[in-house]
């Protein structure tokens, strides 16, 4: 059995590249960091690694010439990757300052925000697995590639050469699929069963459509005037949450997968109208789930 | 046959190899953050949920191919999961980011009412103008604008610790001042001069008389930062 992906061509990785670097591009480049400078310091909690800048030295951190900087340095890097010139270490640079750029953003988030995670894990993986081939290459590494030559026919029946293309391809589908297991059983283990029966899915609704102020936006409202739609709500919750759990039997399964994206897509939209949650970086990572070389023609070329 | 019978055996090195990153992953998560017994004990099970999960996959063409593949990408990839739960089991996302835990939606949630909060702009003719701080923070995102302000009003009106609570009063005083400025720099031609936090509560009981009550909180005046 062959996995998605496996035997992908150089030029679905470049397009794949492009298509995760240019949407960060696309990201970074139409938003306005520089508003952070206008917020307070108190309000800032720094998230991960920054929290060990020192206290004295934040106020740089939301200095708006540091901040339009580090998204001119980012905007380069990003640039750079997308035009294939010095790739290897401007992929690098990019996902240095993409992950302090976020860092920034969400240390004035109330929470977490998970939008755009996935694409973030999506460039490291599509700037480190290209080190990785390097080492490969030149032999370095404590577990070498074993080459046709050096094994015997049966060997090579069951450990064949490996398409490197694949691997940062697989690893993002991985990723992005293990990402909605870790939501799924944590609800179910956290939740319970509570979770479900309770109406905390009418009630996450309700808070995210009243909390925005368009009175044009947040469907969510609706469902205090149509039970209905509620009680459909509720039916659908458990449904997703398994999908959800079950999510990464789409790298073995084509039938889950077209289950999955039957199931998955309409739900992100749904979620976007009733819950006021749209993940679309996550959708845009969909095309993974799509065999980009088939037939023999490359989707990418 | 021998051959096939290795072939069908059950992938004992693999197995092993899970168990142990599994271990690291769990044993790194308890070092950086020790949760309460209660939480440990669901993280535990939440963890073994990830064992079988992997124990099971390593039975998998997935497995398969893992094994096939490279020692850096292996490298890579082993280091990235291994975050990924850490971050999960650890579950303070502002600690471990960019692995952070993913644990949106996951607990019930059902008060009687539901609270929110809106925001309004006093001109010179005493106005009021609707203000949408997720709309001028498009960096930060709406729901994690929301909550920054949920967080901080219910700071502020905690009566747990004093010191706390003063600080959370400040640090709300000073946001609200901002989205005053920020919205007069977006709109020069109808500048405000103070900034109102309201306080809507809508009860969920009885759904038939949806009425929102809405409480005006705070008022933070721009220029002399006075509280009225």
């Amino acid at each position: 059995m062959k996995l998605l992906h496996q035997n992908t061509s150089p030029e679905t990785l470049k397009f794949v590249r492009v298509w995760v670097f240019g949407i960060w591009f696309l990201i970074i480049a139409q938003d306005p960091i520089h508003l952070l400078s206008f917020l307070p310091i108190s309000v800032f909690e720094p998230v991960g690694f920054l929290r060990i800048i020192p206290i004295s030295v934040r106020p740089l951190l939301i200095d708006s010439l540091f901040l339009y900087g580090i998204k001119i340095v980012t905007l380069i890097s990003l640039v750079l990757v997308i035009l294939n010139i010095f790739s290897k270490p401007a992929a690098v640079f990019a996902c240095v300052f993409l992950t302090l750029y976020q860092g920034i953003v969400r240390g004035f988030g109330g929470h977490i925000s998970h939008a755009d995670l996935v694409l973030l894990y999506a460039a490291y993986f599509l700037a480190l697995f290209p080190l990785a081939d390097v080492m490969v290459k030149k032999g370095v590494g404590f577990l070498p590639l074993r080459s046709a030559k050096d094994t015997s026919i049966e060997e090579t029946a069951i450990h064949p050469m490996v398409n490197l293309n694949g691997i940062p391809l697989i690893a993002i589908l991985s990723a992005m699929c293990f990402t909605y297991t870790l939501v799924g059983v944590y609800r179910i283990v956290y939740g319970g069963i509570e979770t479900f029966t309770s109406g905390s899915i009418t009630f996450w609704a309700l808070r995210n459509s009243f909390q925005v102020l368009h009175p044009s936006w947040g469907f969510g409202k609706f469902l205090l005037d149509y039970p209905l739609f509620d009680k459909m709500l509720n039916f659908g919750f458990p449904f997703i949450t398994l999908f959800e759990v079950f999510a990464p039997l789409c790298l073995i399964s084509r039938r889950f997968r077209y289950a999955f994206l039957t199931v998955m897509i309409p739900f992100h939209f749904l979620s976007w109208f009733i819950m006021e949650v749209f993940f679309w970086e996550s959708l845009a990572l969909y095309i993974l789930f799509f065999d980009l070389k088939r037939n023999g023609k490359d989707v990418a070329s | 046959m021998i051959k096939e019978m290795k072939k069908n055996s059950i992938p004992w090195a693999r197995i092993v190899l899970v168990v142990g990153l599994w271990l690291i992953a769990l044993g790194l998560s308890l070092l950086v953050h020790k949760p309460p017994w209660q939480e440990m004990s669901r993280t535990f099970v939440e963890a073994l949920i990830y064992l079988i999960f992997f124990i099971l996959l390593s039975f998998s063409p997935l497995s398969q191919y893992f094994a096939k593949i490279p020692g850096p990408h292996k490298l890579i990839l082993t280091t990235f999961f291994i975050l990924l739960l850490v971050g999960q089991f650890i579950n303070h996302p502002r600690l471990t980011f960019p692995f952070t835990s993913w644990a949106m939606y996951g607990r019930p949630e059902h008060p009687e009412t539901l609270v929110f909060y809106r925001y309004q702009g006093v001109d010179d003719k005493q106005n009021k103008i609707d203000i949408s701080p997720e709309d001028l923070l498009p960096p930060i995102g709406k729901s994690a604008v929301a909550s920054k302000f949920k967080n901080l009003v219910s700071g502020a009106f905690s009566n747990e610790d004093k010191a706390k609570q003063k600080e959370n009063e400040e640090r709300l005083k000073e946001l609200l001042l901002a989205i005053g400025k920020i919205y007069n720099r977006s709109y020069p031609e109808h500048p405000i001069r103070s900034v109102e936090l309201i306080k809507c509560s809508l009860n969920l009981r009885d759904r038939s008389k949806p009425d929102i009550v809405r409480q005006s909180l705070w008022r933070v005046a721009l220029e002399s930062r006075s509280l009225q």
